[in-house]
């Protein structure tokens, strides 16, 4: 088992879409890390550019509350909470988000997890997986945001088998 | 919200690295779906976190009310019974 860097970026710019498109088929499963700051509250993500099918289960906590929640029949993914005043260095989310079994043709799965910046009034914090109801190889992703804010960052990692 | 033209950053990953990344402005369509998709994500996640709150502050009168003696009502007891 290989763990290898598909792509990293950093923004130089603002964004409201960040799309990686034809993803290498050739991994067993994709890992995708951010590090984002937005002046939004909640990142969206969708594969293969389709409203999908998509059922998620969150153990999601803010500040003192903690809590389970089950999101049902959703056409795109909530993946990582930011305090939407996050336009200052400190204030970001962390994302990390695996895929395993992407290339293949069965219905596709999902984990991961995220957390909020702690210099940010509201603290999130959250582990998350799901499944996507569609057999497709995932090829694309897409990452919906308000705005990205400069130095929003993210790398895609594939594990190869051999 | 800023005043700057939203745009998709896409990243081909076929191309070889150096010539992946292009901008594109996000058509009208776009910028109506994304922000239909985030107006429907703030909904539902206001929805989740009042009904986690509710609960909690729920289960914090319950547990003062027994700390008192004094009587719960169901609702109040249904967060305690399973």
């Amino acid at each position: 088992m290989g763990m290898q860097l598909i792509e990293s970026r950093e923004l130089s710019s603002t964004a409201s879409v960040i799309s990686l498109e034809n993803i290498p088929q050739d991994g067993v499963e994709l890992v995708l890390l951010a590090s984002v700051r937005s002046d939004d509250e909640l990142m969206n993500m969708r594969v293969n550019n389709q409203a999908y099918d998509i059922d998620v289960q969150y153990l999601r906590g803010y500040n003192t509350v903690v809590f389970s929640a089950l999101s049902q029949n959703q056409s795109n993914l909530g993946v990582l909470f930011v305090n939407g005043t996050g336009t200052t260095a400190g204030a970001f989310g962390n994302l990390e988000l695996r895929f395993p079994d992407y290339a293949g043709s069965s219905t596709k799965s999902f984990f991961g997890s995220m957390v909020s910046g702690s210099s940010t009034t509201t603290n999130y914090g959250a582990i998350l997986g799901g499944r996507i109801k569609d057999t497709a190889p995932i090829t694309s992703m897409q990452f919906l945001f308000d705005y990205y804010q400069t130095f929003s960052s993210w790398s895609l990692y594939k594990i190869t088998a051999d | 919200m800023s005043e700057e033209t939203p745009v998709k950053i896409v990243v081909d990953l076929s191309k070889p690295v150096g010539e992946r990344e292009s901008i594109i402005p996000l058509t009208a369509e776009e910028i109506t779906e994304r922000d239909e998709m985030a107006a429907q994500s703030e909904l539902d996640r206001q929805v989740q976190e009042a009904a986690a709150q509710a609960l909690a502050d729920l289960k914090a009168s319950a547990k003062a009310k027994l700390v008192a003696g004094e009587p719960l009502t169901a609702e109040e007891a249904d967060t305690l019974v399973i």
